[in-house]
């Protein structure tokens, strides 16, 4: 007979949760968001040679489905407009679907549709792989990182540029679509652009994504209050960093929303990559809708469950 | 904002200062727009560089703007005497002007509307003012008896008033360099252009070298 119950068996790895693996056996929301930004690029790429111009045409600035639907970026519209002084209707009705798209569902542009989101992301992971102690992605708030208000100040000079200039002036030479654009006859300076920002990649991750670009600024203001978030469930929250770990955007999502009580990311600049949300050991993160009110889950107890 | 946020700013919108400066002082060669383009400035305000309608001109007439000229890069132009705008006879609108989102290039009720330039002959290398039958430039234009007609001697002329500017004469001269040119209406970077003469205006024939030669 004995006197003493056995201590239970922690898993340190889990620390004692066993709601499901530490990870599934493949990264289902990392491998979706590159193969989509993939599908956009190969499309965009190929189909000037197998779809008449009548069908589809275009590109991340603008499109045109079966020569009535346009969409148009909204980076653009608003540069095009501090350059012309003018407003048309066909420009309006274009930026609608890109500006919904921002509003409800975020900064997706940046995680799921942007090739140099894409390339540099791949990038990323290479420079890992081949550098292992550049394992952990840096926080922005680690200071090894320059600061994301930057490209704020970036799209508020890009519009300044633009109604100096009398043209738009980040879309000219944008490198998100110079390097990819159908014909792009000057294809040296898009192959120096793509050099010159994966090479920038190996010193600072997503350097461009977090503190330069304009666009990717523009998304995060009209994303603020979206729909679509990493939505953050449990009341067990714990230290393990897997979600700060990989973002590629710099968040710190332990720190400044899990541990802080919120029931979501709240930072405007989440691509909702789920880069976090598949290595989460505790299954407290999916990317799915906000609640209309949200209520703070109490930071409260946050010592492992024993099981 | 912070300091070096504030820097950045400012150094991006002194680019954009640069490009104007730029654009004002170029001796950019005079370009052909595609039709529809309302003038230069115009054009380049409202232009996003999408492309469109360049992959939309049924017969490729269109190419981006290079490096050369930064505050032009990738917007559209054409070059006549390479494939001139057939202002896409046969089809009920021109392919560009539905193509562009922005309307930079503005839908225009009449295809006599266009006004990307106007043609005009050089009397030095023209063959009928040398003494040679020529009627290449009047078989190739869309208005010929109109934009361009013959005195009684056989010599062309050109009526601006109703040239459009398509190219299609600069095409289709037999000399070489072409003894008719299309010239755009305004000098890029030149802001302060006149604008361009309505349809209706004074039915002066244009020549490159001198005025009428001796013709009542």
């Amino acid at each position: 007979m004995t006197l003493i119950e056995p201590l239970p068996v922690v898993d340190t790895a889990t620390h004692g949760v066993h709601r499901r693996p530490a990870r599934r056996w493949w990264r289902r929301w990392t491998w979706s968001h590159r193969l989509v930004a993939g599908a956009f690029l190969l499309w965009f790429a190929a189909a000037p040679y197998f779809v008449p111009p009548s069908v589809f045409a275009g590109n991340w600035t603008a499109a045109r489905w079966f020569d009535r639907i346009s969409i148009v970026d909204p980076l653009a519209f608003a540069e095009t407009v501090v350059a012309s002084r003018h407003v048309t209707r066909q420009l309006v009705i274009g930026v609608v679907p890109t500006v919904a798209m921002a509003v409800l569902l975020g900064r997706l542009f940046c995680g799921w549709i942007c090739p140099l989101g894409l390339v540099l992301e791949m990038a990323a992971a290479a420079t890992r792989r081949l550098h292992p102690r550049r394992q952990a992605a840096s926080p922005r708030a680690s200071g090894r990182s320059p600061s994301h208000r930057w490209k704020y100040a970036v799209l508020a000079g890009c519009l300044a540029a633009s109604a100096l200039a009398a043209t738009p002036f980040f879309t000219s030479l944008s490198p998100i679509n110079l390097p990819f654009i159908w014909r792009a006859d000057h294809a040296g300076l898009a192959a120096l652009l793509l050099v010159g920002l994966i090479v920038l990649e190996w010193r600072y991750e997503r350097i461009f994504c977090r503190s330069l670009c304009p666009l990717g600024a523009l998304y995060s203001l009209l994303g603020r209050s979206a729909w679509l978030c990493v939505r953050i469930e449990g009341e067990e929250r714990f230290r393990c960093r897997q979600c700060t770990r990989d973002c590629p955007m710099g968040i710190d999502v332990m720190t400044d929303h899990v541990l802080a009580g919120h029931d979501r990311v709240v930072d405007p600049e989440c691509t909702r990559c789920g880069s976090c949300t598949d290595r989460c050991y505790g299954d407290l993160l999916r990317i799915g809708w906000r609640r209309r009110r949200s209520p703070s889950v109490e930071a409260g107890d946050q010592t492992p469950a024993a099981t | 904002m912070d300091r070096r946020s504030m820097l950045v700013a400012l150094g991006v919108a002194a680019g954009g200062a640069w490009i104007e400066f730029a654009r004002r002082a170029s001796r950019d060669p005079f370009r052909l727009r595609p039709p529809g383009a309302a003038s230069e400035s115009d054009l380049l305000a409202r232009c996003i560089r999408c492309g469109l309608c360049i992959r939309a001109c049924p017969v490729d007439a269109l190419r981006p703007v290079g490096l050369e000229a930064p505050h032009a890069v990738g917007s559209p132009y054409f070059t006549a005497r390479s494939q001139p705008c057939t202002l896409c006879a046969g089809a009920s609108d021109m392919a560009c002007i539905t193509a562009c989102p922005t309307d930079a290039l503005h839908p225009l009720a009449r295809r006599e509307e266009v006004a990307i330039g106007v043609a005009a002959i050089d009397e030095s290398r023209c063959l009928p003012f040398r003494g040679v039958l020529c009627r290449a430039c009047w078989r190739a234009c869309p208005y010929s008896g109109k934009a361009i007609t013959y005195d009684p001697r056989g010599r062309p002329r050109v009526m601006p008033s109703h040239c459009v500017g398509c190219g299609l004469c600069e095409y289709a001269c037999l000399t070489d360099p072409p003894s008719i040119v299309v010239r755009a209406f305004e000098p890029p970077g030149d802001a302060d252009a006149p604008p361009r003469p309505a349809p209706s205006s004074a039915d002066r024939p244009t020549s490159a070298t001198s005025d009428m030669t001796g013709t009542p």
